[in-house]
């Protein structure tokens, strides 16, 4: 069974370090929870999804528990499975990888992992939602713009039939949902500014929503009852509480300033979602984490503002 | 850390994605730059953030940064293009053939926007500027995580690529011996497959491409086997940069075994954004606090409350992290490990001096 307001295919972009495989993983247990069959995908070889779920992820999709799949698209299986795939013939595709010249080329050549990870990811249908791990932004962007990319030299044939099948899937918001993921922090704003122009201009393709995760929580109190308490505590010599409510006011002058720094995010006139940062990270957590993004992105608006949906 | 920049002529910076890999391939071109160091900074990041930090345009050929040190500290960002071009120039028998090589098809998409063609044109870059003796340090900053590591395939991946029994099936089949005839007959239907896998076109031109690139095969050999040298030479170091994380330290875990399974010795580690060390003082005996306090914090027990449980939450978070970099450094075995602390934000030169300082000391204090 499908979710009806998610899209088939989820697609989890952004900086390094930022969480997408914590996302990633958070939306695919939610998925699960609302019956769904959901896959979780890993782009690349990383530790982050292994770390997560303490599984190693291979070839072809395995039961990770709570309800959910998970596959690799790294390593030769992906080439393999595109090979078959166009040659009509897994037994011919084996002796290509295994030849040495031919495997060598495919190898050394660009773009052969990522065709090959488009394609084998499009070919997933057994699942719904596909949850997808996706790389770093920039060798995410490539994916987009893999049809557009080998045109000079693939405007015809097998592969740029196959890249023309899968580029339209992946920019058709029906089929597929691109999340980019942030952090607070002025670098990731930055370069999540330049993805969305890149993904756009080259790729054809606006991420559904802005993730802003890691967010320092909201302060316990108003401003001005904090400095009016931590005046006490001075007068009355607390030290301790002088201390506690420090480390407040030291929070809330970096909640303004991730305010601050995401304020540019609002030009690109993509929904912005905060996260805040998660100390503890199991999977009942992951599953509340990944129902809150699935309610605020993928279920209508409620009343207040649909643009900002913040973490209740 | 001044000892090892001392002796170092490439400094090569791996990590997850996130960590600052970037700042602190810049700080530490600063740091080397302090010791009276000639040093240049190679960033292959995408996203352009050691020129906002450093405050210059970047591209392929050096730019100076205008820093108060005895040594000079010059920055480059990787362009793909540029960097091939500079290997075809060197390798081209003539300039006819040079423009043969830039208008083929194949070659433009190669050296476009293409992963794999970033860590070729890294390598071109390296060598050229060992080769030319440019600098007495190059600082090289890596993207992130797997794509960092396999990088360092890309001279081996081309050496093989450019192996006779490789490159020549491609090329001409050779049916002269018992082996080529061989090769020849098995080949065939391998042949084949492949033809019908890439389709005739893109066939006939990939064909084109290799014949263009065997004319240039052995400044490619000697460049390739260089830079896989270069890699492993003992004033080569490889320092590990993270976030005390522990997904970002699963992630350095990984890099760090790829890199010893490649037989690249890691020199370092490097904790970016360490966060201030903050003590667990225990619950809150609230009715006590309020009685210091005085009437006039009554209404503030929810507050005194969650203040405690925010510092409380702070104290773990230290403790897990700095637990989790002691053992991984020891799991590791590398002696040199340093902290840097958190910054409100690292987008300037100052800051990035700020982590020179944390990484090797203030310049006027002791070496």
């Amino acid at each position: 069974m499908s979710i009806p307001a998610w899209p088939r295919r989820v697609l989890i972009t952004g900086k390094g370090g930022v969480g997408k495989s914590t996302i990633a993983t958070a939306l695919a247990l939610a998925a699960a929870r609302m019956g769904a069959r959901p896959l979780l995908v890993e782009a690349s070889a990383r530790a982050s999804l292994r770390t997560l779920l303490g599984v190693e992820l291979g070839g072809t999709p395995v039961p990770l528990g709570d309800g959910i799949d998970g596959m690799s698209l790294a390593g030769e299986s992906a080439v393999l499975a595109l090979a078959a795939d166009l040659l009509h013939s897994r037994r011919l595709a084996k002796l290509l990888l295994g030849h040495r010249a031919t495997s060598t080329l495919l190898r050394a050549m660009p773009a052969v992992a990522e065709v090959a990870a488009v394609h084998v990811l499009t070919q997933l249908t057994e699942h719904a939602p596909v949850v997808v791990d996706l790389e770093a932004t920039g060798h995410a962007r490539m994916w987009f713009e893999l049809r557009d990319t080998l045109a000079p030299v693939m405007n015809r044939g097998p592969i740029a039939e196959l890249l023309a099948r899968s580029h339209a899937q992946l920019v058709d918001p029906k089929c597929t949902g691109l999340l980019l993921v942030t952090r607070p922090e002025s670098l990731a704003v930055s370069e999540a500014l330049e993805s969305c122009t890149e993904l756009q201009r080259r790729g054809g393709v606006m991420p559904r929503a802005i993730l802003v995760n890691a967010t320092t929580p909201s302060e316990p109190a108003p401003p001005d009852q904090v400095a009016r308490v931590l005046r006490l505590a001075r007068e009355h010599g607390a030290g301790e509480i002088v201390r506690d409510l420090e480390l407040v006011e030291r929070r809330a002058v970096l909640a303004a300033h991730e305010r601050e720094v995401t304020a540019p995010l609002w030009d690109t006139g993509v929904p912005i979602l905060w996260l805040p940062r998660l100390p503890v990270v199991d999977r009942t957590g992951l599953a509340t984490l990944g129902s809150h993004i699935s309610r605020a992105l993928f279920e209508p608006p409620a009343a207040g503002d649909p643009q900002v949906v913040g973490w209740t | 850390m001044n000892q090892f920049l001392g002796g170092a002529a490439l400094v090569v910076c791996v990590g997850p994605g996130g960590v600052g890999k970037t700042s602190v391939a810049a700080a530490l071109g600063i740091a080397a730059a302090r010791g009276g160091r000639r040093v240049c900074v190679l960033t292959v990041d995408p996203a352009r953030r050691l020129a906002a930090a450093l405050g210059i345009g970047l591209d392929n050929r050096p730019t100076r940064v205008p820093i108060d040190a005895p040594g000079e500290l010059w920055a480059a960002m990787l362009d793909a293009s540029a960097s091939f071009g500079g290997m075809v120039d060197r390798n081209a028998p003539t300039a006819e053939f040079q423009q043969t090589v830039y208008d083929d098809p194949m070659y433009r998409v190669a050296v476009g926007s293409l992963s794999r063609s970033h860590a070729y044109a890294a390598m071109e870059w390296l060598y050229d500027a060992f080769a030319r003796e440019a600098y007495d340090l190059v600082v090289l900053d890596t993207p992130p995580a797997s794509v960092g590591v396999e990088m360092f395939d890309a001279p081996s991946r081309m050496l093989e690529m450019l192996e006779p029994e490789v490159f020549g099936w491609f090329i001409q089949p050779r049916r002269d011996t018992i082996v080529g005839r061989v090769l020849a007959r098995g080949g065939s239907l391998v042949r084949k497959a492949i033809e019908a896998l890439l389709g005739e076109g893109p066939w006939a031109r990939l064909i084109t491409f290799l014949g263009l690139l065997a004319q240039m095969q052995p400044g490619f050999v000697e460049r390739s086997a260089a830079m896989s040298a270069r890699l492993r030479r003992p004033d080569t170091k490889f320092v590990l940069v993270s976030r005390p994380e522990s997904l970002a330290l699963a992630d350095l875990a990984q890099i760090a075994q790829a890199l010893t399974e490649r037989g690249l010795p890691i020199a370092a580690t490097v904790w970016n954004r360490v966060p201030a060390t903050v003590d667990d003082p225990g619950s809150l005996d609230l009715d006590a606090a309020l009685r210091v306090l005085g009437s006039a914090a009554a209404e503030s027990g929810e507050l005194l409350q969650a203040a405690r449980e925010a510092r409380r939450s702070a104290a773990r978070e230290h403790q897990a992290a700095s637990a989790a970099t002691t053992a991984f450094a020891a799991r590791l075995g590398v002696t040199i490990s340093v902290s840097v602390p958190e910054l409100a934000a690292m987008i300037d030169l100052a800051d990035l001096e700020r982590i020179a300082d944390a990484l090797v000391g203030p310049m006027a204090g002791p070496a």
